[in-house]
């Protein structure tokens, strides 16, 4: 299918699914019981709109009549990589508050660059990088901006 | 007229006391340190700056506030042009042209380009100030619900505008953004909408971490797509000076003075801002350049224009405040709970009962912007280097840095999962070529697009005619539709030319 | 496992004697200050000044850092204290929205979800009209809200049911305006509501009473009566008078005190109630409290868990009447 037409399709879907929900908003109980409703319904009604426009003006151009080539490439192993990262954002907030900020940062960060660098990257560069901006941010956040960051369970960090 | 210069000087031998400058030149370095890092801003500089101004004199406070403030600006913009991560809502404009040029080995300019347009913006608007600060002022009291409600339309009517190209998938874009900010409680109604009973999500989505996530993790997960498949982006090795050609020069001059003034009357309307600012003028230039190809692939004018603007934008953002005690942002309301502690009393007043200081900051202000342009090209010649790290060890080192900038602005590990959604939309976005400008600016001004329409529609006790009640509305509506018809009518125009 | 077991018990048998011990010299570790708010704002300011007197003045010898958690009105934070249960070191700073958030909604937990400290200040508000407004006192507004409850717009800096909007309300109300639900209220953020009000946008605005200050002296506005029981001493406010001098029998307080988590041991609410009363007699602290503007306001915890409780009922009534109660 054309790159666009996907656009199309996907702001429909969403625009339907924000429209049922904005339908289910709590009404206002002083005033206008409609008023905080009508802004997001109104938003919604565009968005399929707009997608319905898109969609259809490519279909006219023929679904698949575009040039293969251009369209977006996802890659098996670009995906990998990306799929680990944001498992990986996921963890951190769940350590985030629990283990503190200096030790969850060590094992998000060292396992990025791992991740990243594959086999072949450096153990000691990356753990050093990975030490060096953890310690080194909770000594500027907390000591320096006086800003609070979570602290591990053990007291210190 | 010579009155004013008899204060200002006044104003000078206030500011250039060593204390003052020690304070001046130590705000605006820690402004742009902040200024950098994605997610912190003015308003964590200046709430950390908080306990030690109770023990300065008052002008002395205010002169290290409105420092980080501004230097803020100058410091906003180097993680667009290198990194594409803009830090803050006031930086996204100065991606569009900055972040190329730095991939076509220019970032020495773009860097240099940004210090200098920040400066220029700066210095202009504080003139403005010191002439017209009063009836500017009193002016942009005239700005009802409804007038905001109009300029709102107007910038993002403008912003549809200039992705004139893929104009259906930039309104798709730009709805999208509008939905993002009606999350979280309705203060009109006192009603929580689309929180899902989550209690972090009743303040809405702070367009700060829209901001990161679409444009910062946004481009690392693209990267990342880059970095799996090995095509490995050859990292500049080689350094220039930090300075700028005499080409660059001229395209950048006109650009510069015309965006001064937009972004100061912008900074001057309370609650619009930086963000609005730099959006405005980058599309201004867009819209009148005869290289209007050329933006968006590194044009020098691209970058210079939205710089000028935030920073004469954040000098005008202390008018409401000084002249009349009305805070316009969230970082001017800081500033002003910080003068009560101090005992003065922000206000027309100000000026006549404290003329030393309110005349001491103006004059600190033509100091500061030249600290910080001092301060920022030698630091530029030290930021560049990021460019020489590779992105296997630059990308992560990205995303730890913003998520902790991003945790700063609402203390919740929560806004992780956000960002890292709108990281993955973003790269989407990039993927299918849909627009991000128009959902940035849409998730700014939403939630006060919203809230004034129904503020209006209150007033009005139902009728729209308040939208075409005053002479300001019905300017906005002529610019707004006029943004919209322009492209076409100069396509037209140059189709023309061409044929003839 | 029989190592095991030795192992565990022994290990709660010291958790039990470090328990005994920590009643006896609390405090002995650091505490957690949390500010409901972002930094720069009133709960931030009063907890960091709170924290500050009582470690310069050796009232608390051990670290008094202020950690930040906002959103949801001060939700968010109420949330993290219920993790703190029983913990004495969590202090946490609130003002009316504690209340307020509970009963219209927002938050399924209020104030019987932490344990009162000490009630230290109060604040007021103020209701405030443009220079060239044709209403000059209190009466003449209300008056023609009684004749038309659409021809005022009532503008305030914070949302429906908050506390700009109630202390709107429990005036009209007993002012003799009879049906509040007709009132039309429209909120506004930070300072957008005092520009709108200088422009002559909305008729009245209702906010707290330092906000006003700067443009009442510069002529701006006038300022119609304030909130307080008793008239404000001294200062640029001190020719405003209150609902009750105005024959309208209403007040409303901003009230801020120091609450710990919920189930706080008694020893330690004493030890910190009494600590917070030193620190309110110290001429520091009264030195913050003037040049903020607040009133000193000490309540002991059973003063200001009574206080509390009339506050929730007072406010029920008046939400109850705006159909906004939950």
């Amino acid at each position: 299918m054309r790159p666009n037409a996907w656009v199309g399709l996907v702001a429909i879907v969403f625009g339907v699914a924000y429209g049922i929900q904005a339908w289910g908003l709590p009404r206002a109980r002083i005033g206008n019981p409609m008023a905080p409703v009508y802004f997001p319904l109104g938003l919604a009604v565009l968005m399929v709109l707009l997608g319905a426009i898109v969609f259809i003006i490519e279909a006219r151009k023929g679904l698949n009549s575009d040039d293969k080539s251009k369209r977006p490439k996802f890659h098996f192993q670009s995906m990998k990589l990306i799929l680990f990262v944001i498992v990986l954002c996921f963890l951190y907030t769940a350590l985030f508050d629990r283990i503190g900020f200096v030790f969850s940062t060590i094992l998000f960060l060292m396992a990025m660059l791992l991740g990243i660098n594959g086999g072949r990257g450096k153990l000691v560069k990356n753990t050093v990088i990975t030490l060096v901006f953890s310690f080194g941010m909770w000594y500027i956040f907390v000591n320096i901006f006086q800003i609070s960051l979570p602290a591990s369970p053990l007291g210190i960090f | 007229m010579g009155e004013i210069f008899t204060h200002l000087l006044n104003g000078f031998s206030v500011a250039m006391t060593p204390y003052n400058v020690l304070w001046l030149v130590l705000g605006s370095a820690l402004g742009t340190v902040l200024g950098m890092l994605p997610g912190l801003g003015p308003t964590t500089g200046i709430a950390l700056l908080l306990p030690l101004t109770f023990t300065m004199p008052p002008a002395t406070a205010l002169i290290a506030m409105s420092a980080i403030y501004y230097g803020a600006m100058f410091g906003g913009s180097r993680s667009s042009i290198l990194l594409n991560v803009p830090g803050d809502g006031a930086a996204v404009a100065s991606c569009f042209d900055g972040y190329p040029m730095a991939q076509q080995g220019r970032a020495e300019a773009a860097l240099a380009m940004s210090a200098i347009a920040s400066f220029i913006g700066g210095l202009m608007a504080t003139v403005a100030f010191v002439f017209i600060a009063l009836p500017m002022a009193r002016f942009a009291l005239k700005f009802g619900p409804a007038e905001y409600f109009v300029l709102m339309i107007f910038a993002l009517a403008a912003t549809a505008a200039i992705s004139k190209a893929a104009l259906l998938k930039g309104l798709i874009s730009l709805i999208f953004g509008l939905m993002l900010t009606t999350v979280g409680l309705d203060f009109q109604a006192g009603t929580a909408r689309f929180t899902f009973g989550i209690d972090e999500l009743q303040g809405g989505i702070d367009f700060v971490i829209v901001i990161i996530g679409i444009f910062g993790i946004g481009e690392v997960f693209e990267n990342l797509e880059h970095i799996a498949r090995e095509v490995v982006k050859p990292v500049q090795t080689k350094f220039g000076k930090i300075w700028i050609s005499m080409e660059d020069w001229k395209r950048s001059f006109w650009p510069i003075l015309r965006e001064a003034p937009v972004g100061f009357f912008i900074g001057i309307l309370p609650g619009a801002g930086g963000t609005i600012a730099a959006m405005m003028a980058y599309n201004n230039e867009k819209q009148i350049s005869k290289r209007k190809d050329e933006f968006g692939k590194g044009a020098i004018e691209g970058l210079a224009a939205p710089e000028s603007a935030n920073n004469a934008c954040s000098v005008g953002a202390m008018i409401p405040m000084l002249t009349l005690g009305v805070p316009g942002s969230g970082t001017t309301a800081i500033m002003l709970g910080a003068l009560l502690i101090l005992g003065l009393q922000p206000g027309p007043l100000l000026f006549e009962q404290h003329p030393d200081i309110a005349w001491g900051v103006i004059a600190s202000m033509f100091l500061g912007n030249v600290v910080c342009a001092v301060i920022n090209i030698p630091l530029a010649g030290l930021l560049v280097r990021v460019l020489s790290v590779p992105g296997r060890i630059l990308y992560p080192l990205i995303v730890a840095v913003a998520f902790l900038g991003v945790y700063t602005i609402n203390f919740a590990a929560m806004d992780f999962v956000l960002l890292t959604i709108l990281g993955f939309i973003g790269y989407l976005m990039k993927k299918f070529k849909v627009p991000t400008a128009p959902l940035i600016l849409a998730s700014v001004v939403g939630q006060m697009m919203e809230q004034s329409y129904r503020q209006s529609m209150m007033l009005s006790d139902g009728s729209f005619g308040i939208f075409f009640g005053s002479p300001i509305c019905l300017v906005l509506w002529v610019l707004a539709i006029g943004s919209l018809v322009w492209p076409f009518i100069s396509e037209a125009r140059a189709a023309k030319k061409k044929a003839a | 496992m029989r190592k095991m077991a030795l192992f565990l018990m022994s290990m709660v048998l010291l958790a039990m004697a470090a328990g005994v011990a920590l009643a006896a010299d609390y405090p002995s570790k650091n505490f957690e200050c949390i500010a409901p708010a972002g930094p720069g704002g009133g709960w931030d300011t009063t907890m960091r000044m709170v924290a500050k007197v009582l470690t310069e003045k050796g009232l608390i010898k051990t670290a008094m850092p202020v950690v930040n958690k906002p959103g949801g009105g001060g939700g968010v934070a109420l949330t993290y204290m219920q993790r703190k249960k029983g913990d004495p070191y969590s202090l946490i700073v609130y003002s009316p929205p504690l209340i307020l958030i509970n009963l219209t909604g927002q938050s399924k937990l209020g104030y019987k979800d932490v344990t009162p400290i000490s009630m230290l200040i109060n604040d007021f508000g103020a209701f405030a009209v443009p220079k060239n407004s044709p209403y000059n006192t209190i009466d003449e507004l209300f008056d023609a809200l009684k004749k038309d409850p659409k021809s005022v717009k009532i503008g305030g800096t914070s949302s429906m049911g908050s506390m700009d909007h109630v202390q709107f309300m429990v005036a009209a109300k007993a002012a003799g305006v009879s049906d509040l639900t007709a009132l039309q209220y429209i909120a506004f953020q930070g300072g957008e509501g005092l520009a709108s009000l200088m422009g002559a946008h909305i008729d009245v605005l209702s906010t707290g009473m330092a906000e006003l200050v700067g443009p009442k002296e510069s002529g701006d506005i006038k300022v119609l009566a304030v909130t307080a029981p008793k008239r404000i001493p001294t200062g640029p406010l001190s020719d405003v008078p209150t609902l009750k001098e105005r024959g309208i029998d209403a007040e409303y307080v901003n009230w801020r005190g120091i609450f710990g988590a919920p189930g706080m041991p008694e020893a330690e609410k004493k030890f910190m109630a009494d600590a917070l009363k030193q620190m309110a007699e110290t001429p520091e602290w009264k030195e913050i409290c003037a040049r903020n503007g607040w009133v000193e306001a000490y309540m002991t915890p059973d003063e200001f868990g009574a206080f509390l409780d009339k506050v929730n009922e007072d406010n029920k009534v008046v939400l109850e009447e705006l159909g906004l109660l939950q």
